[in-house]
Formats: structure tokens, C-alpha cells, sequence
């Protein structure tokens, strides 16, 4: 049962943001470059943008309407039920960490539990400006789940990260945030951030929602070009044979390989691999990644894939655009 | 060669600055201080100074304030216009700010007459005194309190909507305690410019003893009638003008110690 529906036309400086989306008790990642549009859908929700039309609504109440005709509602973000995390945290820094989550009007029992069950408890009196950057998430998290709300939005929660403590503040926040159960939106521009902590993922780009779904069926049919280079893939020629698709040089189509489907090794390859110079290799996450001309692979060892050198990629599985 | 030639330069600036001061504590008959700003002239001027500036920056602060959270918050057709006449007091000469309110106030004025028929005579009176020292003060305590407001992080505002504060509690509770060390900052500045208000309060206000005669008129009147008095007042208006500027570096300090930034991260809106 969708507890958050959407359906909003904002007009920006250089595009439209038109989107419609219905949340239930699950995580969505709003996930596209900068300036797509994800962070106006975030303050839409809470009422700190007014779109041009639509409709938001929340467990049955609507919070904003407007149409050509009929009437108007716009509850201002205070009579909104939503747990707001913006980019960078925003704490109050003439607050204590207590203080911040009290905020809300929050009573020192129900702030205690938070500051406890988020590990920070023993931080209650320090200032915001003494925390670390995965401590001031955390903190955010706690001020904004203080209200109890009814929906929880997320705006880049772990972009004032520095890459050490990112993977391991990921981890906490995936795990609380599968805890809560309530309808959680965040927005990222990245991609594995988005399937670490969100069940389903919105790919935007320019306001308009190109993909919805969960991150393997991103991964297994994506709906275009965009949709694969934003989960790490790459675009081939291919054709499609007995209700399966497979790289072809010669190919009609356009098929979609990831990194870790492809096996590449040095020198020309067999009919129907991937050829092609390498660019670059690179150590990612324990993984040596070869970028060839037009495509990336994985391989074993670097020996005779310098950046230069003629390569072949082993395709074992290629995936259909669903444009 | 160049390095003597440059103290030698500074040591003129420093002497030029500090020879009236010293000569002025030096001419004034400091054993006689108390007594002469006991003297009943002295003490209506103090009078008079306390209660017309108290009642002028109670203006500057109460319409100030919420004038310049607006100018700072919102973006409208003319706002950079309304900015701009908002600091055109600081470089508008106190003696044209004089004969200005004269002729919007007094009888035969823009406003005099109907401020007449309902039995309103400003001119010459304490709240003439009160109108000039706001007019040329208030710009001061504007200008810091709209750069104020603009640094305040507006996710913090948006925060707090979110976390159930109406705007006025936002502003209260999370704008006003942010904003405090540079609108005390402001306003030392306007009420120092407004405790040494002459030019536009004696073509305005006149020259009446008890009644619009400031600290700085006195010195004036004095200067013809009784120069040790002149010269007393002198030294309270010096010790109380090195108390302001203190205070105002002392507040800069502690707000730079004290700083609101969150973290070094610039406050940064995605689309």
C-alpha cells in the first residue's frame, strides 16, 4: 500500500521536474546527476517548495494540491509530518547534540532512546561543530526521527562523507533505515550508495523519471544509455537470439555489458569478444577493473594489459536495453 | 632605508590621531571633572542624551530588525533600490538630513501641517532629537543586521519548519540566537553614531536646554559660555566613545571564536 503518492509538476530554470511516484513502507533512492531535479522532490514533500501543480499526499492526507481549478491546499512544512535531513546536516550549531534532537519539542525520555539507540549518547552534550562527519549524520537522523514522522527524507546523507567512514556509516544507516519502516526518499548521484540503502531506485534525469525499480532489475534491463552508465555499465552492439541478447560487433541492436560479466585478457580474442585497446586499469575494491575503448571488464592480472596494449573482453552475459 | 621612511610615515598618522586627544586631556581641568559634570547644564544634557537615544534605538531595534530579516530573506522587484536608500544616511551630510526632516515634519513642511491640525509639533522638541538620531544611526544597525541574516544557513531555517517551528518560532529559536553577535555588532555602531549626532538634531531640533540639547550640542553651547564645562564633556564623550569601540572589538573576537559556519562546509542548494 502506497502510504506516500506524488504527482508534481515543478518548473525549473532549465528543465520541467514532472514526476509521479507512490512510496509505501520501503526505501526509494532518487538517484541522477547534479541538478537533476532530486533535491526539488525532497522539498516539495516538506513543504519548502511549491510546485506549479500536482498533488502530494501522505497516509491518506493531502498535504498539497493545486490544479488549473478546484481548490488549494499547501500545508506549510510545520503541519507536515516529515523527518528532513538536508545535505551537509544542517545542525543547529548554537545547540547542543540534545538539544538539536529536542528540538522538535521532542521529551527528554523519547530523546535519550534515540541518542542511545544511535549510538551517540555519550556525545548528548557536546556542540555540532566538535562531531565527526558520521556522527553528524547520525545526530540528523536522531533530530529528525525525534518528531516521529511519517515520512523520512534524505538529501545526499552521505556526501559530507569522507571515502574512510562512508562504507561503514552506509552500513549503519542501511540497517537502521530498514529498522523504521516508514516511507524513506533519499537522493544520491551514486549509484551503489543507492543499492546499499534503498529497496528501489528512481533513476532522474532533467525532472522526468527514466527507471523505477530494484537495483538488479536496473542492472538486468535497463531502460537506456543513461540507466547503464549510472550503474557502471557499458553500451555494445549486440543482437538478439532466441529471446536472449549477445554482443556482436556487427550487431542491430545495442546491448548493455557490465564489468563483472566481462572477462578480459591480452591480445586479439575469439568471434564474438569485445576488442580493443586498454585505456586504464584500476584497483576497485579489491577487483583489477580494465577500461577498453568503449567498454570495461575485470581481469585476473595486469600482465599484458598495460595501458596501450590490444585487449579482448569474454562477454558471459549481456543484458537487453528496455527503452 | 625604506623601513624608517615607513615608521617614520606611520608615526605622523599615529601622532596627527592621538595630539587632539591628548591635548584635550591635557587642557581639561581633570581635578575638577566631577564637578563639573555635576553642574546643571551637564547633567539635562545627559538627561537628554539617554532618554532621546534609549527612544531612537528602540526605533532602530523594533523596526529594524524585522525590516532587515525581510530585505535579507526575500527577493523582490526593488529590493536593491530599498538597500541603497537604506545607506544613503551614511553618506548623506547630517546637516542635509537636518533640513530634510525639516521640511517633511515641520510647519509648512511635506507632513507639518497635518501633523499640526492632530497637535503634533516635532521640530524642536525631544522627538525631533529622536528622529535625527534615527535617521542617521539606523543605517548602521541595518546594513550589519540584512549581511547577518543573509549568512544565516537557510537549511537551518528549513530544518527547523520541518521539525514543527512556525516562522516566527524559527526565527526566535534558531535565526535570532545565530544572528545575535552581529546585530549587537550593528548596533554599537548605530549607537555610537547616534550619541555623536549633531548636525542634523541642531537644524531640526534646535538648541534647548533639558528639552533637545544632547552631549554634543552642549559641547557646542559651552564652547562660547564655559570651556572647562565644554572641555569635561570633552573627556566623558571620549571615555565613552574608547568603551563602544572596545566593546565592538571585543565582540568581533569572540564571535570570530565562536563561529556559526557548520563545519567549513559551504552552505551549497542542489536543484
Amino acid at each position: 500500500m502506497a502510504v506516500l503518492d506524488l504527482d508534481i509538476t515543478s518548473r525549473l530554470r532549465a528543465f520541467s521536474v514532472d514526476l509521479s511516484l507512490a512510496v509505501g513502507d520501503e526505501v526509494v533512492a532518487l538517484v541522477g546527476p547534479s541538478g537533476a531535479g532530486k533535491t526539488t522532490v525532497l522539498r516539495a514533500i516538506a513543504g519548502l517548495h511549491r510546485p506549479d501543480r500536482g498533488r502530494i499526499a501522505c497516509a491518506g492526507e493531502t498535504w498539497f494540491a493545486r490544479g488549473d481549478d478546484g481548490p488549494r491546499t499547501d500545508l506549510p512544512p510545520e503541519h507536515r509530518s516529515v523527518g528532513y535531513v538536508p545535505q551537509h546536516h544542517a545542525l543547529f550549531p548554537h545547540l547542543t547534540v540534545a538539544g538539536n534532537v529536542a528540538f522538535s519539542g521532542a521529551g527528554p525520555a523519547v530523546v535519550a532512546s534515540l541518542l542511545e539507540r544511535l549510538g551517540i549518547d555519550h556525545l548528548a552534550g557536546e556542540r555540532p561543530g566538535r562531531l565527526s562527519g558520521g556522527e553528524r549524520q547520525r545526530v540528523a537522523l536522531a533530530r529528525a526521527l525525534a518528531r516521529q514522522p511519517k515520512v523520512l527524507l534524505l538529501d545526499e546523507p552521505l556526501a559530507a562523507l569522507d571515502a574512510h567512514t562512508r562504507r561503514t556509516v552506509r552500513d549503519e544507516l542501511a540497517s537502521e533505515l530498514r529498522t523504521l519502516g516508514i516511507p524513506t526518499l533519499l537522493v544520491t548521484h551514486d549509484f551503489s550508495d543507492a543499492t546499499a540503502l534503498a529497496g528501489r531506485v528512481a533513476v532522474i534525469v532533467e525532472g522526468t523519471l527514466r527507471q523505477l525499480a530494484t537495483p538488479a532489475e536496473l542492472v538486468g534491463g535497463p531502460a537506456d544509455h543513461f540507466v547503464v552508465a549510472l550503474t557502471g555499465g557499458s553500451v555494445v552492439r549486440g543482437t538478439a537470439r532466441d529471446g536472449h541478447v549477445e554482443v556482436a560487433a556487427d550487431g542491430e541492436i545495442d546491448v548493455a555489458v557490465y564489468p563483472w560479466e566481462v572477462d578480459v585478457r591480452p591480445g586479439a580474442g575469439p568471434p564474438g569478444a569485445l576488442t580493443g585497446t586498454v585505456a586504464a586499469t584500476t584497483i576497485e575494491t579489491g577487483r583489477l577493473r580494465v577500461r577498453v575503448d568503449g567498454w570495461v571488464g575485470e581481469a585476473e592480472t595486469v600482465a599484458g594489459l598495460e595501458p596501450g596494449a590490444v585487449a579482448h573482453g569474454i562477454v558471459r552475459r549481456a543484458h537487453p536495453l528496455h527503452g | 632605508m625604506r623601513r624608517a621612511g615607513g615608521a617614520l610615515v606611520l608615526g605622523i598618522v599615529v601622532a596627527f590621531l592621538a595630539v587632539p586627544l591628548v591635548a584635550l586631556f591635557v587642557q581639561a581641568p581633570l581635578s575638577d571633572l566631577p564637578s563639573l559634570l555635576r553642574r546643571d547644564e551637564v547633567r539635562d544634557a545627559i538627561w537628554v542624551t539617554i532618554k532621546t537615544n534609549f527612544a531612537a534605538n528602540v526605533l532602530i531595534l523594533a523596526f529594524g530588525t524585522p525590516a532587515a530579516w525581510f530585505l535579507a530573506t526575500r527577493r523582490f522587484p526593488g529590493r536593491a533600490a530599498i538597500l541603497t536608500l537604506c545607506e544613503l544616511p551614511l553618506v548623506l551630510p547630517p546637516a542635509v538630513a537636518g533640513i530634510a526632516l525639516l521640511s517633511a515634519y515641520a510647519q509648512g513642511g511635506l507632513f507639518g501641517d497635518a501633523l499640526d491640525s492632530i497637535g503634533i509639533v516635532l521640530p524642536f522638541g525631544p522627538w525631533a532629537v529622536v528622529l535625527a538620531v534615527a535617521f542617521v544611526a539606523s543605517p548602521f544597525y541595518l546594513r550589519q543586521a540584512v549581511a547577518t541574516f543573509t549568512e544565516v544557513d537557510g537549511d537551518l531555517t528549513d530544518v527547523a519548519r520541518t521539525l514543527g517551528a512556525s516562522r516566527t518560532r524559527t526565527f526566535w529559536r534558531v535565526v535570532l540566537p545565530l544572528a545575535s553577535g552581529g546585530l549587537v555588532a550593528g548596533w554599537v555602531l548605530a549607537f555610537a553614531r547616534g550619541v555623536g549626532e549633531f548636525g542634523a538634531t541642531i537644524i531640526f531640533a534646535g538648541n534647548v536646554q533639558g528639552r533637545t540639547t544632547t552631549l554634543t550640542l552642549a559641547v557646542y553651547q559651552e564652547i562660547d559660555t564655559n570651556l572647562d564645562v565644554a572641555l569635561a564633556l570633552g573627556v566623558l564623550l571620549v571615555a565613552l566613545s574608547a568603551t563602544v569601540l572596545l566593546s565592538y572589538k571585543l565582540l568581533g573576537a569572540w564571535r570570530s571564536s565562536t563561529s556559526t559556519s557548520p563545519a567549513g562546509f559551504a552552505p551549497s542548494r542542489l536543484i
